[in-house]
């Protein structure tokens, strides 16, 4: 019955706006790769970030090499990864997402030069061996700084664009895309909050570096400076979120906090809490495996959390304007079923190359 | 409907800017995947390890292309078609999400696939590494096979138009000869690049070969294009073909393709296969020019045929649906949700911005010149009959009368007044063009000739003064008495 209130199925009678599929499976299917793809930008922003800030310090010499190698990438699968949950997005929320872009066209649009500059600052930073440290950190810099406007524009335009009444008079101020989201001192908490995710996530990393890579295999110094830099990201994301939350309007907040949202975000803060305690133990235990694995699990889930409060959020802020459980849905499913057919076989080729790429060394 | 974006360029260009340079190297990405694998199988067969050293970096410059700059300029064009027609773009996405959803997979395993073999020469052993090589061309190329259903449906719906069905609108009547064409474009795409790639080694002997080998992967496709590209080109309907009208830009475009793929072809023979030793980075580049010009011609007259629709047959690039096209002329005004405050304007940028600029590409600025604001008024309800394919205006007469006014203020400066230098004939036909060329020619497109001929200047002024009574589909001539006279001598034969 819940399910039949959900989908209005619409016989196919000719070309529709209908979605070709339940809106449960779009929400599901965007949080699951918007997930995967904040995993990868945290791993590259947190990464450039860390080896930015630990300049001087020991750890960088150890974490140098192994990172900067892997930059382009991850700066592939970041890209690749946000390219789906865009798609999913625009599905649902095209109107707004549409809307909310041409508003600030300019601005989205030079995402693309600068996206492609910072990927092959990566590459140029990764494979030149002629480059000193000090110049491969200088390109690092650059990258970071493109990452900072990419990532800031992403979080204006998503913020603009669950805010329709904020449309018309940007529009008018500047139909030719130049008007930038107003609300940017809300705003900026959000993406303060978003990039110290990424360094509570870079944090993870390190600590898997030390399970997994060779290097550095076993350095406990590393072990718990990973630990600090998640304990320093998980806070600083904290205190950005609780900002942003007071500095919604009342009656948002409100709805917010009797929404489902709310508990997604208790279970969020919860599960943040437990990676706490474990990142803190593994730095004291002789064995820190277990412990590092599991952070590294609940960070995933963590950042789905997120994911899920960002979506229940918006939702509260389109309240009484959009309503996507009413969309109606075409029944022609047999599209669906060849996208799943392909994401099998999909998964099976990605499992198998990465098996044989680490599996145990062939000779080549 | 969504805030209309008036950049600074025409959307077309700007499309074009992004979208051909894409297509390029995405292509490239295509054929570069076969071509590595089978140069690496080669290669290994024959124990030639100068040719493997030279595949190895020519796997280096292909993930530096295609990876980066393919994969980013892919995002580019996404971007791109939600600024310019989100309504066009939200009908594919919602029509056709899970196609490129099923594209999506085929591209992660195609970048996965890519940065695997680029970082496995040395970790994976050699079936394995062709392997890997294989799987990247076949995930590549059906990433092709999966977009090129979407692009082929946008100009050649065929049933979907009235059915709606995923698999009419993707499996349409060009989707098989195009996607055959863009394989090989794909392949021959590959030579070109790696033919660039060899320029400057150093290697004599393996240059030559390399080079060959490179110019049998232009070649070979070249020529099997030639029966393809009938196919797909019979394949369209003739309301499709009949955008190819002498002069337009569809024309002109498909010539530029037919143009510089001859010269390709010749230029290969001689660089490639003659006089391989003496090829350079010159001659390499010009290659790729004629590969980009051929290209270019070949995307920018697939897009101009498909004009005034978005979609052929069921959405016009101003936002009107084929369907609604039986209940025009409006009698309610145009909705526009965002406005710039100035109602003409807003009806400028919903209805003629999506292919026009002002001074630009498609300029209007040129073709309103020394108009008066009544005769632009009476011609707005008329657009669907121009020649050149306009869209019709989904406005109603109120709409077209501030649609007038505002095209009005950006119209040019009247040549008749600023060019004291015309001779009386040229004035005769600018005056011509403007008020009688968007629908007729004296000889060609809806001739005039023969009505006008025998006539003389006293029953031609008569006609001209009751253009309105003749037919609807004429507008009243609102000129001045000095156009009025130049037009007359112009059709009396005093001016051909």
């Amino acid at each position: 019955m819940i399910i039949q209130n959900i989908i209005s199925v619409i016989a196919q009678t000719g070309p529709s706006m209908s979605i070709p599929g339940p809106y449960w499976l779009f929400t599901v299917l965007h949080w699951l790769i918007l997930t995967l793809h904040l995993l990868a930008m945290n791993f590259l922003m947190g990464g450039v970030l860390l080896m930015i800030m630990a300049k001087n310090s020991p750890y960088r010499k150890l974490l140098f090499f192994e990172n900067i190698k892997v930059f382009p990438t991850v700066m592939a699968a970041t890209i690749t990864l946000g390219v789906a949950p865009l798609l999913f997005l625009q599905v649902i929320y095209g109107e707004f997402f549409y809307s909310a872009s041409i508003i600030s066209g300019w601005q989205w649009l030079l995402i693309i030069p600068v996206l492609l500059v910072v990927y092959y600052l990566f590459y140029t930073a990764s494979i030149k061996k002629s480059l000193s440290d000090s110049g491969r950190i200088k390109l690092l810099l650059i990258s970071l700084t493109g990452l900072v406007f990419v990532s800031f524009t992403i979080t204006m335009i998503s913020d603009l664009a669950s805010k329709p009444y904020l449309w018309a008079e940007l529009y008018q101020s500047s139909p030719s895309g130049w008007s930038l989201n107003p609300s940017w001192g809300q705003t900026i908490f959000r993406w303060i909050h978003i990039m110290s995710g990424a360094l509570a996530v870079a944090g993870i990393i390190i600590q898997l570096y030390v399970l997994y890579f060779d290097k550095v295999k076993g350095n406990r110094e590393l072990l718990f400076f990973g630990g600090r830099v998640f304990l320093m990201g998980v806070l600083s994301a904290a205190t950005a979120a609780v900002i942003y939350l007071l500095t919604l309007e009342p009656v948002v907040l409100r709805q917010f906090l009797h929404s489902p949202g709310l508990h997604v975000l208790t279970t969020a803060i919860v599960i943040n809490i437990i990676i706490a305690f474990l990142v803190y133990k593994s730095s004291e235990s002789l064995s820190p495996k277990p412990m590092v694995l599991t952070s590294a699990i609940l960070a995933f889930v963590g950042v789905f959390l997120m994911v899920m409060t960002r979506h229940y959020l918006r939702l509260v802020f389109l309240e009484g304007k959009f309503d996507p459980a009413a969309l109606q849905t075409s029944d022609d499913y047999s599209p669906l079923i060849m996208f799943l057919i392909t994401f099998v076989i999909g998964l099976v080729a990605l499992f198998w190359m990465l098996k044989k790429y680490f599996g145990s060394p062939e000779k080549a | 409907m969504y805030p209309n974006w008036e950049p600074f360029i025409s959307n077309g260009l700007l499309m074009a800017i992004i979208a051909i340079p894409h297509v390029f190297v995405s292509h490239f990405a295509i054929g570069g995947g076969l071509y590595l694998v089978l140069a690496e199988i080669w290669a290994k067969r024959k124990n030639d390890n100068q040719h493997l050293e030279y595949v190895k970096k020519h796997s280096r410059f292909f993930a530096l292309t295609t990876l980066v700059y393919g994969a980013v300029t892919g995002v580019g064009i996404w971007v791109t078609i939600g600024l310019i027609h989100p309504n066009g773009t939200k009908w594919l996405i919602n029509n056709y999400v899970w196609a490129w959803a099923t594209e999506w997979v085929f591209f992660f395993i195609e970048i996965a696939a890519a940065l695997i073999y680029y970082y496995g020469w040395k970790k994976l052993k050699s079936s394995t590494h062709i392997a890997v090589g294989w799987i990247y061309f076949i995930s590549a190329w059906m990433s092709l096979v999966i977009i090129n259903g979407i692009l082929t449906f946008m100009l050649t719906p065929a049933e979907w138009v009235t059915t709606g069905n995923f698999w009419d609108g993707f499996l349409n009547p060009t989707y098989l000869p195009s996607t055959l064409f863009r394989t090989c474009i794909a392949i021959i795409v590959a030579g070109l690049f790696a033919t660039l790639s060899v320029a400057k080694e150093k290697n004599v002997e393996l240059k030559i070969r390399v080079m060959r080998r490179n110019g049998a992967f232009i070649l070979i496709p070249l020529l099997l294009s030639i029966p393809i590209g009938i196919w797909y080109y019979n394949a369209h309907p003739q309301a499709v073909l009949d955008g190819f009208t002498p002069g337009s830009a569809a024309s002109i475009a498909f010539q530029v393709m037919l143009f510089a793929s001859g010269i390709l072809f010749l230029l290969t023979l001689l660089s490639n296969i003659i006089f391989p030793r003496h090829s350079g980075y010159v001659s390499a580049g010009v290659l790729m020019m004629c590969g980009l010009l051929a290209m270019g011609g070949f995307e920018w007259s697939r897009e101009a045929i498909r004009k005034p629709f978005v979609i052929q047959g069921f959405l016009y690039s101003n936002n009107l649906l084929a369907s609604e096209v039986p209940s025009l002329p409006a009698t309610e005004p145009l909705m526009v949700t965002y406005s710039t405050g100035d109602r003409g304007r807003d009806l400028y940028l919903s209805g003629c911005r999506s292919c026009h600029t002002i001074s630009g590409y498609k300029s209007l600025d040129d073709k309103l010149a020394g108009l008066d604001e009544e005769f632009i008024a009476n011609i707005i309800p008329r657009l669907h009959l121009f020649q050149g394919r306009m869209a019709p205006f989904p406005g109603n007469d109120d709409d077209a009368i501030a649609l007038a006014g505002y095209l009005k203020t950006i119209a040019g400066p009247d040549p008749l007044t600023t060019h004291a230098s015309l001779t009386e004939t040229q004035k005769a036909d600018i005056v011509f063009q403007r008020r009688c060329g968007g629908c007729h020619t004296m000889t060609g497109f809806r001739p005039l000739a023969d009505t006008f001929e025998g006539i003389d200047a006293e029953e031609t002024e008569e006609i001209i003064l009751v253009l309105e009574d003749l037919t609807e589909e004429m507008p009243p001539f609102t000129g001045t008495d000095e156009e009025l006279k130049l037009l007359i001598a112009y059709l009396t034969g005093g001016v051909k």
